[in-house]
């Protein structure tokens, strides 16, 4: 995971500011290894030290890294066809055969799982981008031209937060038509998640766009567009690095939620929310239908959680020293 | 907030203006329902006025009479219908609502005096896990647990069938699904709360009120405390729309007889005009809540009250 924090434009850098001492012991955590000088760029290399720091978040890291894999390799790595429907083999407990038991239509629960991960996944990842689009795009606007703009971009924030997403999303769900695709739950829950993330933005933008750098990129006379995306967007990538992080495991949640209640991913495709839907008739005889699905979409938002939680330590220690 | 539930109600409107099927489209698949007959039920419903007419109708009807109109499915006025599930609705996020401000709060407290410590990190990382739980999961677990298991709790409903109504019967249906709906706003809330009083207490004014003496209990609560809840009472407000979306969830899980499963029930007979009364009262609830999480601000923080 390579990434900088912008340092290019950085106030900091303009006056002449490079780099501040940095500090050897930390005040409640006993002695920290001292940084080499190559740290306060904040590259990967202090990232890397942060994360030998952080136990927790390294076994995330480990774990999302597995469930990724083994849903991009899903398909390479299945003894069994996933929708294949054996009336010979269901309701197997958990064996060597079948890892995680077999289900109501005797398919293989692991390997669904893994596909079901594919699909998940890809749901998650690709409302997240949406998310971050819009927000980005509203929190920019919003924060560069102030005024009567932004009142009313912020008016439009606080009254999507105060609505019941959750219903209108189902309701709509109900409407659009009864199996509602994919790209469809992509697109309503992005449009119900970017609140979050226009804030973030917006506040960023309204505090960078003071600094004597954009009144330089004004009078050399760049358009509001590129001033927006060149000189003030990258400066707001930490705090949005951390709220997408924390977007991606909302999305999962809704979508499996959405799709656990039958109004998302339609099965016979495998996402794990789906996978539950008629998990509850067979949680006294076959409890392993319901235990497994559900305990991929717990790892796999919990690893995002504590993800987005040491991104969020890191980043802000990177950034102190660099001031 | 009053804008708001509007903006709602007008999109949830057209949206359903938009779908395809309803109530009477169902009917007219029934071969007993001639199209004369559907037409005759469309403009008794006024189905065949334009949209923003029939807007305007509708909103008329619910300003003057408080009439949501009638279920296309049912036949049965909207409003009865939600009216007779709110009480347990009320309840069971009531319940769940309480349970949260206490253990979440206290939780947060105490971790925060406790703050880098092991009993800290134990919190911390109870309440990660916390919130990365899915309701429907945790709903799906506990039952397998609690009910299937161990037998301790009854799984579904308000009270045990045939039996005399008692209040514990009562509180033991009801402790599950509140229980399972706190989860989530425990964790958070005590995240917030811990965050926000750790804030607080490197402040100069406790530094101050420790100086002049004042006892550990007194700087806590009478000092430190009512600071930090004023931003977590922000995340409260903001968290009440989806107190509501996760009482869905857990309503239709445990078979818990309010909104959130007559919503899902009327999502599965696009039950249009039911879903709408559903939203919009379910708005006009959150505004409702936030205009008095607003006044408790003024109250917390006197600051708030002086500026205006």
């Amino acid at each position: 995971m390579a990434f900088s924090t912008p340092v290019l434009d950085s106030p900091a850098r303009e006056r002449g500011v490079r780099t501040v001492a940095v500090p050897t012991t930390h005040p409640l955590r006993g002695p920290m290894r001292p940084a080499p000088a190559k740290a306060a760029r904040g590259d990967r290399n202090s990232f890397s030290v942060a994360l030998k720091r952080s136990p927790l978040a390294y076994i995330a890291l480990i774990v999302m890294s597995l469930i990724v894999l083994g849903a991009v390799f899903a398909p390479l790595m299945s003894p069994y066809n996933k929708d294949k429907i054996d009336l010979t083999e269901q309701y197997l407990a958990p064996s060597l055969n079948h890892p995680f038991g077999t289900d109501d239509l005797g398919r293989d629960i692991f390997v669904r799982v893994m596909h079901g991960g594919r699909i998940t996944l890809s749901v998650g990842l690709l409302a997240m981008l949406v998310t971050l689009v819009i927000g980005v795009a509203v929190g920019g606007v919003s924060g560069y031209y102030g005024g009567w703009v932004d009142n009313v971009l912020m008016r439009v924030v606080d009254l999507m937060l105060a609505v019941p997403v959750f219903f209108v999303i189902l309701f709509v769900a109900s409407v659009v038509s009864p199996k509602s695709s994919i790209a469809a739950v992509c697109l309503m829950i992005g449009f119900t998640q970017w609140m979050e993330v226009a804030r973030l933005v917006r506040a960023v933008v309204m505090t960078t766009r003071e600094h004597e750098f954009v009144d330089a990129a004004r009078s050399l006379g760049l358009p509001d567009r590129r001033i927006i995306v060149r000189h003030l967007l990258p400066h707001t990538m930490a705090p949005v690095l951390v709220a997408v992080t924390l977007g991606l495991a909302q999305a999962i949640i809704i979508e499996s939620g959405l799709s656990f209640l039958g109004f998302g991913v339609q099965p016979p495709t495998p996402s794990w929310g789906a996978m539950l839907q008629n998990a509850q008739s067979y949680l006294s005889d076959c409890p392993w239908i319901a235990v497994f699905p559900g305990l991929m979409i717990f790892l796999t938002v919990g690893c995002c959680n504590i993800l987005a939680d040491f991104l969020g330590d890191a980043l802000s220690q990177i950034r102190t020293t660099i001031r | 907030m009053i804008p708001l539930v509007l903006l709602v109600s007008l999109i949830c409107f057209a949206l359903m203006q938009a779908a395809p099927g309803g109530g009477v489209a169902m009917m007219s698949e029934n071969p007993m329902v001639g199209p004369d007959d559907v037409a005759r039920i469309r403009a008794n419903f006024g189905l065949d006025q334009p949209v923003l007419v029939q807007y305007g109708m509708w909103l008329k009807r619910v300003a003057i009479h408080g009439d949501f109109g009638q279920s296309h499915v049912t036949g049965e006025p909207v409003l009865g219908m939600i009216w007779q599930r709110l009480p347990a609705t009320m309840e069971l996020m009531g319940a769940a609502f309480l349970l949260a401000f206490l253990f979440g709060l206290s939780g947060g407290v105490v971790a925060a005096l406790k703050r880098y410590t092991r009993f800290d990190s134990v919190i911390m990382l109870v309440t990660l896990l916390g919130i990365s739980i899915p309701v429907f999961w945790l709903g799906l677990m506990s039952m397998m647990l609690f009910t299937v298991k161990w037998r301790l709790l009854p799984s579904t409903g308000m009270f045990s069938l045939g039996m005399p109504f008692s209040v514990a019967d009562h509180l033991r249906h009801l402790l599950m699904p509140a229980l399972v709906l706190s989860l989530l706003f425990i964790a958070s809330w005590s995240r917030y709360m811990r965050a926000s009083l750790s804030d607080v207490l490197s402040k100069n004014y406790i530094n101050v009120a420790r100086a002049k003496g004042a006892s550990s209990s007194s700087v806590v609560f009478r000092h430190a405390v009512r600071n930090a809840a004023i931003p977590v009472l922000t995340v409260i407000a903001l968290n009440l729309p989806v107190l509501f979306t996760g009482s869905i969830i857990t309503e239709t899980i445990f078979a818990w007889p309010g909104m959130g499963r007559l919503f899902y029930d009327g999502l599965l007979r696009q039950d249009y005009t039911r879903l709408m009364g559903i939203i919009f009262i379910a708005s006009a609830l959150i505004a409702v809540l936030n205009l008095i999480a607003d006044t408790i601000y003024g109250i917390l923080d006197p600051r708030i009250r002086f500026a205006r």
